[in-house]
């Protein structure tokens, strides 16, 4: 069964502290139709709060196919790929962190640039930099990515 | 203008050690086609990575609220002061909302009730349980809401709220 999607409104008061409305929706309708439930619900609950609305937004799920059925058993989520891809825009850029990166098998020996001239490597590179034909990854703004800058390998310490 | 969407993905280890990445999409296309995309990214990542990818994704697609009216801070405003309602859907399950901030002008004298005759609480209940012309809340099992058991004022330290 789908779980409804949630539709949130959220809130900053006089002493600066944040909060959050939210409510379930169901599955069905455009981003268009969901756009402008958040906005309704964005100016009823304004016009109940002393508080000022800081921004809407709308999270929904996606079932996801054919990934493995297990983790191996050396994989470790502070083993990180580290990805820093340009923007259109010069000076923004997007950054991505890849838990649990094949370390051993992607990584060039002797560095930590990770092997970008692998299969599987290039390919997830190059839907980062071009989409999947329809959807385009983008910067935190919006703005289309362009070329990969800095690939490599890190470690870093999680908070579990 | 607000940021773009993001697609959030939750990769876990031998350990079960949970850790999430996440990457932002261009606005603009349709939920069945994030729908895809997310599933080849999932995909592609998983042939990279030793850890185990969720098999849910989670979208967040940000809304611009910028042409609401009213929203004006109160100096006074606390977001531990929230006006409570707790509504039933068709299943008769309950289903709580808390609304950060409660004007106590919505509030009956004397008592802890909200006012229901209140034109902007009133506006409120009709939303949650009518909708906007197009959708209309529901529970998390997507049971509509028919109902509305109660409306009150409620104060609760921020960061402990029940959902």
């Amino acid at each position: 069964m789908a779980l409804a999607l949630t539709a949130q409104v959220n809130f900053v008061d006089a002493k600066n502290k944040s909060s959050f409305t939210r409510v379930r929706v169901p599955n069905g309708f455009t981003i268009a139709q969901y756009t402008a439930f958040v906005q309704d619900l964005a100016q009823a609950v304004a016009n109940m709060s002393g508080c000022r609305v800081t921004g809407g937004s709308i999270s929904l799920n996606f079932t996801l196919t054919g990934l493995a059925a297990t983790a191996s058993a050396v994989a470790d989520v502070a083993s990180k790929a580290f990805v820093k891809v340009r923007s259109a825009v010069a000076g923004f850029f997007a950054k991505m962190s890849i838990p649990t990166f094949d370390e051993d098998s992607l990584v060039l020996a002797g560095s930590d640039e990770i092997d970008t001239a692998d299969t599987a490597v290039a390919a997830f590179i190059t839907l980062i930099e071009t989409g999947d034909g329809t959807v385009v990854p983008s910067d935190k703004y919006g703005n289309d990515l362009t070329t990969t800058s800095i690939t490599r390998e890190q470690f870093m310490q999680h908070n579990g | 203008m607000p940021l773009a969407p993001s697609i959030r993905f939750k990769v876990t280890d031998n350990d079960d050690d949970p850790a999430n990445t996440e990457i932002h999409v261009q606005s603009g296309d349709t939920i069945a086609q994030y729908a895809t995309f997310a599933n080849a990214y999932a995909n592609a990542m998983d042939d990279i990575v030793l850890g185990k990818i969720a098999d849910i994704a989670t979208m967040l697609i940000p809304v611009d609220i910028s042409a609401i009216t009213n929203n004006t801070l109160n100096p006074v405003s606390d977001v531990e002061q929230i006006g409570a309602f707790q509504f039933v859907d068709t299943n008769g399950e309950p289903v709580q909302v808390n609304i950060p901030g409660l004007l106590l002008s919505t509030v009956l004298g004397s008592s802890d009730e909200l006012d229901t005759a209140d034109t902007d609480v009133a506006a409120f209940i009709a939303l949650m349980e009518t909708g906007d012309g197009t959708i209309a809340p529901c529970s998390v099992a997507e049971a509509d809401i028919n109902g509305t058991l109660y409306a009150r004022k409620e104060t609760r330290a921020s960061g402990r709220r029940r959902r």
